[in-house]
């Protein structure tokens, strides 16, 4: 069975890159544009792997939902959470792991460290 | 042509680079030129396609004797005119071709070249340059010769003069055509916790006191400048104390009450006077005179108001309204009649809609780089 992977991104273009790059996997892909969707479609898919940009338009940004996903008792168990943001300052980073990240990309990003990090998060899932 | 039809997918994200982007081969001639490329003024990829000087960096390049990125100014000289093209060259998608991106049309220098005249930013960068050293000086100068009442009185003006100019600079940051925002994360209730901090000193000495309330916990971040923002609210709670002061008598102690909540997609923060709750009256009159400051003084020319704290008023509110608007939001002032609100800042929470951006140029160029190693890991896989 394929895994579940959410990307939560609101630019469209960023988000087709990164479906693109997913494509290489198997892996069933579900989207969002927006925190708020973002957090719904994530309770209720219960996702192997999270694609979290930070900066979003809305209720919730990447670091809103992340925490949220963290705090969450079966989430936390199941859902593995990369924050990928332009955001690349040292204080972003630790925000990011405030928020319980798993892992932090910056963009842009590299395809293929996205995919390495994907699989070294659901090798540990596993 | 170098690109590969199974590339197809480098080529549409190409497209949707906003800037101008050509693909050139060894020869220098364009193989490929990017949708942007294609509605740029001036046809870059016809002008610049085999053109001397085009086909000499590619060479330069290709023999190993010219490092990317390079940059420079092609000039292309038709029976119509000469026209030049600021070229960056860098990396093609390839190992035998030479990409090279071209300014926005936007960020094109202006024709006729300029430079003799100043903007109204240069002008204030100009006047603060200048102003700003004798302030300080004339500051020292005071400090030096000891404490009395004259010296304090001076003090005071020079430090309201250095307040007022500061206010101009961001003023002008603010209505220039060039402003740009930064994309700090902002936590209205740390923010709030800041700019009281900062203003509790003068608050003190008015017995004015701010309260805080809101919930902390599940309010979102908002994105944009922080130091504009914290002028923002600072103008207001600085106009909230200063109105509310005048219509009280100096012995009461006054409330200034400060509220934020979340709102759907938008924050609400509020600033209202909770001065002498009995003096309905003077508590209109107070916003009368807050909302005065929208208006220039009626009747006061400059001379005969630039002793008076509304002087200096009359940048704050129109500052704090364009800083919001600048992010997107608005200001309102409430009725003179009403009872409660004073000032309503109304501002999009999360970061602003970027739906319509394009993809980056490093972005593209990351994705074409990892592009052929994916494939070629995908092949050996299923193998």
């Amino acid at each position: 069975m394929s895994r579940k992977a959410l990307i939560v991104e609101d630019q469209p273009d960023i988000r087709k890159l990164i479906v693109m790059t997913l494509e290489f996997e198997d892996l069933e892909l579900h989207e969002a544009d927006n925190g708020a969707d973002g957090w719904r479609l994530a309770q209720g898919l219960r996702p192997q792997i999270m694609l979290l940009d930070v900066m979003m338009p809305g209720e919730l940004d990447g670091y809103q939902v992340c925490r949220k996903v963290k705090a969450d008792p079966v989430l936390a168990r199941t859902t593995k959470v990369v924050l990928l943001t332009a955001r690349g300052q040292q204080a972003d980073l630790e925000q990011g792991q405030k928020a319980g990240c798993d892992a932090y990309l910056t963009k842009p990003f590299s395809p293929l460290e996205l995919l390495d990090t994907i699989d070294r998060l659901c090798a540990v899932t596993q | 042509m170098p690109i590969q039809p199974s590339a197809q997918a480098v080529i549409s994200m190409l497209e949707r680079i906003s800037d101008p982007l050509l693909v050139f081969n060894v020869a220098g001639a364009v193989t490929y030129a990017n949708r942007a490329a294609r509605q740029a003024p001036g046809s870059p990829q016809t002008a610049l396609s085999g053109h001397p000087q085009v086909r000499e960096v590619v060479r330069a390049v290709a023999l190993g004797t010219a490092t990317l990125p390079h940059h420079a100014k092609v000039t292309v000289t038709t029976a119509s005119g000469s026209q030049d093209f600021n070229c960056t060259f860098i990396p093609g998608l390839t190992n035998v071709d030479v990409a090279v991106m071209l300014p926005p049309p936007a960020a094109a220098a202006p024709a006729g070249g300029g430079g003799t005249t100043l903007s109204l930013s240069q002008i204030i960068e100009l006047l603060r340059s200048e102003l700003m050293g004798p302030v300080r000086e004339l500051l020292h100068s005071v400090a030096e010769i000891g404490p009395s009442a004259q010296t304090e009185q001076i003090e005071r003006a020079s430090e309201r003069l250095n307040d007022r100019l500061r206010r101009l600079i961001d003023l002008v940051n603010v209505f220039g055509d060039d402003t740009l925002l930064d994309d700090n994360r902002v936590e209205i209730p740390a923010m709030v916790r800041s700019v009281v901090a900062e203003l509790a000193p003068e608050a003190a000495r008015q017995k004015v006191r701010f309260v805080t309330n809101g919930d902390d916990s599940e309010l979102p971040p908002l994105y944009g400048s922080e130091k504009l923002l914290k002028r923002a609210l600072r103008e207001c709670l600085e106009n909230a104390m200063r109105h509310s002061r005048r219509e009280v008598k100096a012995s009461e102690a006054l409330l200034v009450e400060i509220r934020y909540l979340s709102s759907g997609n938008h924050l609400l923060l509020s600033v209202n006077n909770r001065g002498a709750s009995s003096m309905q009256q003077q508590r209109a009159r107070g916003m009368q005179a807050f909302a005065a400051d929208e208006k220039p003084a009626a009747g006061g020319s400059a001379g005969n108001t630039q002793g008076t704290p509304q002087a200096g008023l009359r940048i704050g509110l129109p500052l704090a309204k364009r800083i919001v608007e600048l992010h997107g939001g608005q200001v309102r002032v409430g009725d003179p009649e009403a009872d409660e609100v004073q000032v309503l800042m109304e501002l999009p929470t999360g970061a602003p809609n970027r739906g319509g951006s394009k993809l980056d140029i490093a972005q593209a160029q990351k994705y074409a780089a990892d592009l052929a190693r994916l494939m070629s890991r995908q092949r050996k896989e299923r193998a």
